[in-house]
């Protein structure tokens, strides 16, 4: 995406790389979520329903943070990706949930 | 302050959580080792832990959507009439590299139209549509693709062409809106409420109701199925829960819920999630391949755990002194007789 050369603030500068970790968590969350597979044939209501509130919530935030590329301090990108790791975190513990009830 | 609180409760939810998973595992054992117990005790206990689990996944998602938000301050929401602004693919593109030709997809939202089309974290879209995604200039491949994705409309199929591992490969990928999740849970449940804003101590509503039903269990009607339920549509109830009246049984073939016919089991949830205690759903099913209209009235709250909220997890039992290991001799084996 666009690279704007400005010079950047120290604060800037950190929040940057927190993105870049958050960025690596984010990845690594993705990684976990693919381990676990595909949702069980049957759904429960209520495991069912938190999952895809939290599913809604991070497609939404892939949104925002695509749109918002390159065009937003990087705080606020911080900001998006921080969302965006906990959403995952949560999802990926409630899908590891559901997995391990169908083993049983 | 509120933050700190908020995540102290998501900690002790989680805690719950994993407890009542952990439970699950062990009652289950409990039941297969002690044949003389009662089996109704042991899966009545199995059907609380379920519920406390559930109780904790529903605080879980509560909880992190307080911490992470829908997010609505600041963005767009639909205009007036309820249409929402553009399409989204389902993909995150924040931090892809500044290419010459074509976007790199970052990260695939979980169960997003584009994971439902095979895309993948790593793929480069070149083409939308036909259309090549080029830098031009100051302006990067990605920024016409949103601006191509502002001109589609929610449930258009659109052919997105891309490459993995040097090969040129293409999909469909049908799009959804691109709205707040709130949007969408209103005007998929409140349709008059369709383009407005909503204030946030009433964004609670929004949220799943219809907490009786949290043990219904759901399983899409497949082509064999089918051929034994006599319908090549609708949803299977694999465990009704017990409601007060008429109500699902397990076997019923769920074809519509208040004239909307569900397609997939979490859109029947997300159906009934808007209904409050007490309100009447009126669902047609199939029972023995005989259409059945039912007058279905929403349970208060899931009968399996009234009022329950997670305990904390108890205490762990001290170890046990653990007895010495066996002599071996010099070769490190065991010894033999």
């Amino acid at each position: 995406m666009s690279v704007e050369l400005t010079p950047l603030t120290a604060e800037q500068a950190l929040a940057l790389d927190r993105v870049a970790q958050l960025q690596s968590q984010s990845q690594a969350l993705d990684a976990m979520l693919s381990v676990i597979g595909e949702r069980p044939v049957v759904e429960r209501a209520g495991t069912s329903v938190p999952i895809d509130t939290l599913e809604t919530q991070v497609q939404w935030i892939d949104h925002q943070i695509s749109v918002a590329d390159g065009d937003i301090e990087p705080g606020s990108a911080e900001q998006l990706w921080r969302k965006r790791v906990g959403a995952m975190n949560s999802l990926v513990r409630l899908r590891y949930v559901e997995a391990q009830r169908i083993d049983m | 302050m509120q933050s700190v609180r908020i995540r102290t409760r998501a900690q002790r939810a989680l805690g719950a959580l994993l407890a009542s998973a952990i439970a699950l595992t062990v009652t289950t054992q409990g039941a297969v080792a002690t044949e003389t117990q009662d089996k109704a005790q042991l899966q009545q206990q199995l059907d609380a832990a379920r519920g406390r689990l559930d109780d904790a996944a529903r605080d879980v998602a509560d909880l992190s959507r307080q911490l992470y938000g829908d997010d609505m301050q600041g963005m767009p929401m639909p205009p007036p009439g309820g249409k929402p602004r553009g399409a989204m693919l389902g993909i995150n593109i924040g931090g892809s590299p500044d290419l010459a030709e074509g976007v790199e997809v970052m990260g695939v939202s979980p169960s997003g139209p584009a994971a439902a089309a095979g895309l993948k974290a790593g793929d480069v879209i070149v083409a939308i549509d036909g259309k090549p995604l080029m830098k031009s200039g100051d302006r990067a491949a990605g920024r016409q693709l949103i601006d191509q994705m502002r001109g589609l409309q929610p449930g258009q199929k659109v052919k997105v062409d891309y490459l993995r591992d040097g090969k040129k490969l293409s999909t469909t990928v049908t799009t959804v809106a691109a709205e707040p999740p709130l949007a969408r849970m209103l005007r998929e449940h409140v349709p008059m409420l369709e383009g407005m804003q909503i204030p946030p101590e009433l964004q609670e509503m929004v949220h799943p109701g219809g907490r009786g039903f949290r043990a219904l269990e759901l399983v899409p009607i497949t082509p064999r199925l089918g051929q034994y339920f006599g319908t090549d549509k609708g949803l299977l109830v694999v465990k009704a829960p017990p409601v007060q009246g008429p109500g699902l049984e397990e076997g019923d073939v769920i074809l519509s819920i208040d004239g909307r016919t569900p397609e997939n089991p979490r859109h029947a949830f997300r159906i009934l999630g808007s209904y409050q205690p007490g309100e009447k759903v009126k669902f047609e099913v199939l029972r023995q391949r005989k259409h059945l209209a039912l007058d279905v009235q929403m349970p208060a709250a899931d009968p399996l755990s009234p009022g329950f909220r997670p305990d904390p997890p108890p205490p762990r039992a001290p170890n046990s002194p653990v007895p010495p290991a066996p002599p071996t001799d010099a070769k490190g084996g065991g010894i033999s007789s």
